[in-house]
This record gives C-alpha cells, sequence and structure tokens, in this order.
C-alpha cells in the first residue's frame, strides 16, 4: 500500500506541478483559504422533483465536494417544498443548528424576510438564486435584470418581420418572476399593432403547457410564435402533435431535445426557429462558489445583487458537443448521451468549469478537480419588489437591452 | 350538578386527542434532546411561530368539520387577509383597522360558505371549491406579485416573547383554546357535535341544523382570516401564493387532533396539538439529521398512527361504556 503511494507521489508530483504551472499561465490562480477552518453550510433547496431544481442541487453538491471547499465545509441538503412556513421552520433550524451560510431557493419573495434577517443578526450569510428576495442583507445570485424576457421578445418580433399571433406562456402567477416578465412582454409585443397576442399560465410545466397549447392549436391554428420561459417543451411537443408540417418560432428554456429540434435541418424547414435562453440550473452552483468566496474571506462583494450571465443560444449557433463538458462553443449534447428533459444550461465551461455532465447528474466532483478563480462579479439592476424594496428600477427596464429591432415598431 | 359534570364530560380531550398530546409530548422530548435550543426562549419562539397559523386555520376546520361539512375555503381566506394586511396595515386603516377588516372578509365569505351550504343545501365540498377559487382571484387581484408591507409594531410585537419567557404565539394559542372552551359550553357547543352526529335527530330534538351550520362556517371564516392575520405577521409581507400549500396540513391537524371527518366528534383540543405535531416534527427530523425525502414519510406515519391510536382508543372506550351500561 505504501509503495503504491509513494508511486502515485512520484508521478503525481510533476502533474500537479505542470497543471499548476498551466493554470497560473491561463490565469486560474486556485484562491487562497484560510488554514482549518471549517465552516457549516446548507442548501434548502424549495421546490423538487423536476429537472431544473436537481441539476442544480447537483451541480452545488459536487462544488461542495470539490477541493479545497471539500475540507472547509459540512455540507447539508434540505428539501423545503414549496410551502413558505414550511422553508421559514427549516431556514431558522439551520440557523439555531449554528449554520455559517445557507444557500436558498426562495419559495417566496418577501414572506422569508424575516428569517433572513433573523440569519443575517447571527452572523450568517443568506444567499438566494434564481428566484430573489427583497430582504436588504440577503445576497441574490439571478439573471433576471438582463431582460430575458423583453429581448427574446424582441427577437420573435424580427422574426415574424412585425407580424403574426404571438401565444405568450405566462409562469405562475402570483410569483414576481412571472408578474416582471409579463409587464415587459406586454410592453414590447405591445409596441407592434401587427402582432396579436394569446396567452396562458403554463406553470412553468410542461405537461401543463402542453395540454394549454394543445387547446389553443384547436382554436386559433394560425399561431406564428410561442414565447415561454419553461414549459416550452411540452409547447414543442403539442406544435409536433397537432401541426407538424407547420411549426413556429419559438423562445423558451434549454432542455437537450428542444436545443437538438432548434438545430435540426428538417425542423427548421417546418417553420421551427428556435431560441433557447433564461436563466439555467448552473446558477445555484455559481451562487454557491460566490458565498464560499465571501465566507472564506476571498471575496468583498460590492453589492447585494449578484449576476449570474443569462445564456443565450438562437436556432443558428446550435453546436453538438463530443465530449462531457461544454468547451469549445459546443452547447447540446447528442441525444444518446441525456434524456430530452436534461437542461443544457446546468452546465457553463465559463464560469464553471469545475463541473462536467456526471457531476451535474449525480452530484459527485470532477476527479481531480479543484475550484477556479471566479471571474469578476457583475450586478444585477434594481427591480422593486423583486430584489429590492423601496428602490426604482432602471429606466428603460421594459426594453430590450441588446436585440436591436430590425422592424420599425408602430 | 349532574349537567355541569356533563358538560365538563363533554370537554375531557377524546381518546385522539390525548394520543396527539402524549405524540406531540414525545417528539418535543426527542427534538429537545438532539437540539440544544429547543427548549430556549428562541427556540420555542421559532416553534410556536411555526405552529401558529396553522393551529388556527385548523381549529376553524375542526367547527366545520364537527358539524359534519367539508370546507376547502381556508387557503383562499387566508391569501386575502394576507394581501389584505399587506396593502392596508401600514395606510390610513392601521394594523387595527385592517385586523377588524380582514375579520370581516373572512366572517362574509363564512357566511357565502354557509349560506349555500345549510340554505340552500349544496354540496359544501363542491361550494367550498367555489370560493376558494374564487377568493385565491380577488387575493391575486388585490396584490399581482409578493410585495406590501405590514405594520412593523404588529409584526415585532406578535412573532417575539413576553418577558422572554412566554412566546407570544404560545399567548395566542392559548386564547384560541379558551375560546373554544368557552364555545364548547354554549348552546352552538352542544349543537355542533348533535347536527355532526345526526342532523336529523338533532332536529327533532329542536336544534336548528341549519343555523348551526351556518354559525360553524362563519366562525370558521372569522379564524381563517385571523390565520392570515397571524401569517403576515410571520412574513412581514403578502403573497397571494403564501397559503397555497396549507390545506392538507389543516386537513392532517384534524385527522391527528382525533376529530371524525365524519362529523360529531373531537374537538379544537386535539387539533392544536396535531398542528404541534407537524410543526415538532419537523424540527425533529431536522435536528436528528434525517435526509429531507424521510420528512413526508414520517409526517405520513406519524399521522397515520395518530389516528389509528385515538380510533382505537375510541372504541375500547365505547366497548368499556357499553359493558358498564
Amino acid at each position: 500500500m505504501n509503495g503504491l503511494s509513494v508511486r502515485f507521489k512520484k508521478w503525481l508530483r510533476p502533474v500537479l506541478c505542470a497543471a499548476g504551472g498551466l493554470a497560473a499561465t491561463a490565469g486560474f490562480v486556485l484562491p487562497a483559504h484560510a488554514q482549518g477552518a471549517h465552516y457549516k453550510v446548507f442548501l434548502d433547496l424549495s421546490y423538487s422533483g423536476n429537472v431544473w431544481q436537481a441539476e442544480a442541487a447537483n451541480g452545488i453538491a459536487a462544488l461542495a465536494h470539490t477541493p479545497p471547499y471539500d475540507k472547509e465545509v459540512t455540507f447539508k441538503e434540505v428539501i423545503s417544498g414549496t410551502d413558505v412556513q414550511h422553508q421559514i421552520s427549516d431556514l431558522q433550524s439551520m440557523i439555531a443548528a449554528g449554520a455559517n451560510a445557507i444557500l436558498f431557493y426562495p419559495v417566496s419573495g418577501t414572506g422569508l424576510n424575516r428569517v433572513i434577517e433573523q440569519g443575517c443578526k447571527r452572523h450568517v450569510l443568506m444567499f438566494a438564486y434564481d428566484s430573489s428576495v427583497t430582504a436588504p442583507c440577503a445576497y441574490n445570485v439571478a439573471s433576471l435584470s438582463q431582460g430575458y424576457a423583453p429581448n427574446s421578445a424582441q427577437w420573435i418580433i424580427n422574426q415574424l418581420g412585425g407580424k403574426g399571433t404571438v401565444v405568450i406562456n405566462h409562469g405562475v402567477a402570483g410569483t414576481a418572476l412571472t408578474e416582471v416578465m409579463s409587464r415587459q412582454l406586454l410592453h414590447v409585443f405591445g409596441e407592434y399593432p401587427g402582432i396579436h397576442i394569446l396567452q396562458f399560465y403554463g406553470s412553468w410545466n410542461d405537461a401543463i403547457s402542453q395540454e394549454a397549447m394543445a387547446k389553443i392549436l384547436a382554436a386559433d391554428p394560425n399561431v406564428d410564435a410561442v414565447w415561454s420561459k419553461d414549459g416550452n417543451w411540452g409547447v414543442l411537443q403539442a406544435l409536433m402533435q397537432h401541426r407538424p408540417n407547420r411549426l413556429a418560432v419559438m423562445s423558451g428554456q434549454s432542455n437537450n431535445g428542444y436545443r437538438l429540434a432548434m438545430g435540426d435541418p428538417t425542423l427548421q424547414k417546418k417553420g421551427l426557429i428556435g431560441l433557447s435562453a433564461g436563466s439555467g440550473p448552473a446558477d445555484g452552483p455559481y451562487a454557491f462558489k460566490v458565498m464560499m468566496e465571501v465566507l472564506t474571506g476571498q471575496l468583498k462583494p460590492t453589492g447585494h445583487n449578484i449576476s449570474y450571465p443569462m445564456p443565450w443560444v438562437p436556432y443558428d449557433k446550435i453546436k453538438v458537443c463530443t465530449g462531457d463538458s461544454f468547451v469549445n462553443g459546443c452547447n447540446v449534447f447528442p441525444a444518446s448521451k441525456v434524456p430530452a428533459s436534461f437542461i443544457d444550461t446546468s452546465l457553463d465551461g465559463t464560469y464553471l468549469p469545475e463541473l462536467n455532465l456526471a457531476s451535474v447528474q449525480t452530484g459527485a466532483p470532477v476527479p481531480g478537480m479543484t475550484i477556479q478563480k471566479l471571474q469578476p462579479l457583475r450586478y444585477e439592476g434594481s427591480l422593486p419588489g423583486v430584489n429590492c424594496v423601496n428602490c426604482k428600477a432602471p429606466a428603460g427596464w421594459l426594453d430590450p437591452t441588446f436585440i436591436k429591432p430590425t422592424v420599425a415598431p408602430k | 350538578m349532574s349537567a355541569a359534570l356533563r358538560r365538563l364530560g363533554r370537554l375531557r380531550p377524546t381518546g385522539g386527542a390525548v394520543v396527539a398530546v402524549v405524540i406531540f409530548l414525545a417528539l418535543y422530548a426527542i427534538y429537545a434532546a438532539s437540539e440544544a435550543s429547543a427548549a430556549s426562549v428562541f427556540g420555542l419562539t421559532n416553534l410556536f411561530n411555526n405552529t401558529v397559523v396553522l393551529a388556527i386555520a385548523s381549529a376553524g376546520l375542526t367547527l366545520v368539520v364537527l358539524a359534519g361539512e367539508f370546507d376547502l375555503s381556508p387557503i383562499g381566506v387566508i391569501a386575502i387577509a394576507n394581501v389584505v394586511m399587506a396593502t392596508t396595515s401600514v395606510g390610513t386603516l392601521g394594523w387595527f383597522g385592517a385586523l377588524i377588516l380582514v375579520l370581516l372578509i373572512g366572517a362574509a365569505v363564512g357566511l357565502l360558505n354557509g349560506w349555500l351550504v345549510a340554505s340552500l343545501r349544496l354540496q359544501s365540498l363542491a361550494v367550498t371549491i367555489g370560493t376558494m377559487i374564487a377568493c385565491e382571484g380577488v387575493a391575486l387581484l388585490l396584490l399581482p406579485a409578493p410585495g406590501g408591507a405590514v405594520n412593523q409594531a404588529i409584526v415585532d410585537a406578535l412573532t417575539g416573547d413576553v418577558l422572554e419567557v412566554v412566546p407570544v404565539a404560545l399567548a395566542v394559542i392559548a386564547l384560541v383554546l379558551l375560546v373554544w372552551l368557552v364555545l364548547a359550553r354554549t348552546r352552538f357547543g352542544i349543537a355542533i357535535y348533535a347536527v355532526g352526529t345526526d342532523a336529523m335527530a338533532a332536529r327533532l330534538s329542536g336544534l336548528s341544523a341549519e343555523r348551526t351550520k351556518l354559525l360553524a362556517f362563519v366562525l370558521a371564516g372569522v379564524a381563517y382570516a385571523f390565520a392570515g392575520f397571524m401569517l403576515s405577521c410571520q412574513t412581514g409581507s403578502g403573497d397571494p401564493r403564501a397559503s397555497d400549500t396549507l390545506l392538507l396540513y389543516m386537513y392532517a391537524s384534524v385527522a391527528i387532533g382525533g376529530t371524525s371527518l365524519m362529523g360529531g366528534r373531537g374537538g379544537v383540543f386535539g387539533t392544536l396539538f396535531g398542528a404541534g405535531i407537524l410543526s415538532v416534527m419537523q424540527k425533529m427530523l431536522f435536528a436528528l439529521g434525517a435526509a429531507s425525502f424521510y420528512t413526508s414519510i414520517f409526517s405520513g406515519l406519524i399521522m397515520l398512527v395518530a389516528i389509528f391510536i385515538g380510533n382505537a382508543s375510541e372504541l375500547l372506550a365505547r366497548v368499556r361504556r357499553q359493558r358498564v351500561a
């Protein structure tokens, strides 16, 4: 056993030296962490049992077990469900158990504020991911203010030439995210009198969206485009069942099956002009990494609303990967490698090089991987009621930021 | 003397309620043994704050269930109460005005339910599904997304403790119990059991089943509204969906507490402990380090055990009574 260890060390040392040299040359310097410090870190999930949450949780668990975090944290995952009181109770239990940091997916943007403040008073780092909270002492890591809704709406308008029937698949009524996106969508589409809008609430769910879309197609067969956040895979299924030879312009999330369909020339000829964008599960692991760097004293954010870059892949940028990671610009896996429901934006070669396909599917760390240096932080804009209170939204928050109109409004 | 004793006997906890008390104490003992802060004022305040909303709402539901009916509208009333508190308690109405307003709303929804069920003889399940959906829609209209703010004075006052000894939430639960003890000694208290056991027999005895059911729905509506008021104090804000998942837990609290879902048997005392069981179980499993998925399994198992033992003890008591007779 000892002989094996000596042999192992013999060949490992030069390999590690070379890797370290390469990493330093490439600008990736391992963060220096305090020796011997140990932290109690919790992950509190609310929604569970869906692919998005599972991949986010797996990515976070994989990072927690990647050196040097594996030696620095005692990591525990808790599922609170969708009941606000239940999540409040679990967060209180975590604080009482001596948590140093809690990463959570908030079930309510405002309902947890009291318990968040309770945690902050006890010097617990409180980090929300993907969905934001308004408690000023909490950190939010999200991509909402990058404007998925207004930019994708403008992209659809450009594809349609400013005229046509567009279906909006809203998310969950009563959530801040749906409310903000709905206002942005109606504002952008409302600029074009040639756009006729039909709407339904698909609850970010493929089955509900598929059923609702089928009903709309039965009532109005002249749908030209569909906007979704989640639930777009269900929308595509409805289109392929009810109108297989006349698909539509689509904007939605990043299921592998959807991206493969977007890149399929046969389906493109039938009218599928797709965009895959919006917040992905990688937001969770990225938030964990930021939280760990703040916890270990490596990072001092200048703001509390931290931005995770929003993925944006139109149909003409689809590129199939040959390996298990997103490298060289590839952004979708072959159908033989992952199920159609797999969400591709759980991986991010730029911001989360520590993760690969196996890690987001199982929660196991990538063998031999260490935590890489964080990219410089960017910050979200203020969205009243979403990530702040008593604040003002920036001018033009309803408008597209990077997709320019190719058709003049009105 | 004998009449007074009979009344006291009616207030005595049923077998199911006693089982609920025993299970609650056992779970709390395990929780306290595994979590140092469980017995501290901080731990107790958290525990009772987590319990109070479910306890009050379930207490209201118990009245309807005792009267032999079902009610699915609580989550709609709680949603309205929550958003009304978040949108009016800081403004001109003030917290007291907002509280009166939400209690009136609760009573109005209860009155509508009661009228449709008791006077028009419509099925309570169908009626209250309708009012639940309508109330949730109204809540969304009043506050389309989470937001607003609840008067800070009541948020601090009702989520803290009295002299760093008694959690305010525990005092509120005790107040609910006191109201129940008074209510159960009234004519309505007698009628609700009689109507729930056998409405026809109750009518023949001169009791008005319609009036009893109507009052049960109204009082329940007030209780749901008060639960929404307490929820607003817990969260300090409004969220039209904050009560979405509460309904199943409410029925679980009622059933675990020994109240028969067929009506006529049980009481608020057991229900309050039923709600306590569901809250303390979550804390206990966390303290024991149980994996998240086991929480649901344990919840279901404890509910089955409580109902089984409660029903078995009731059956034994009935057999014993028959033998004595």
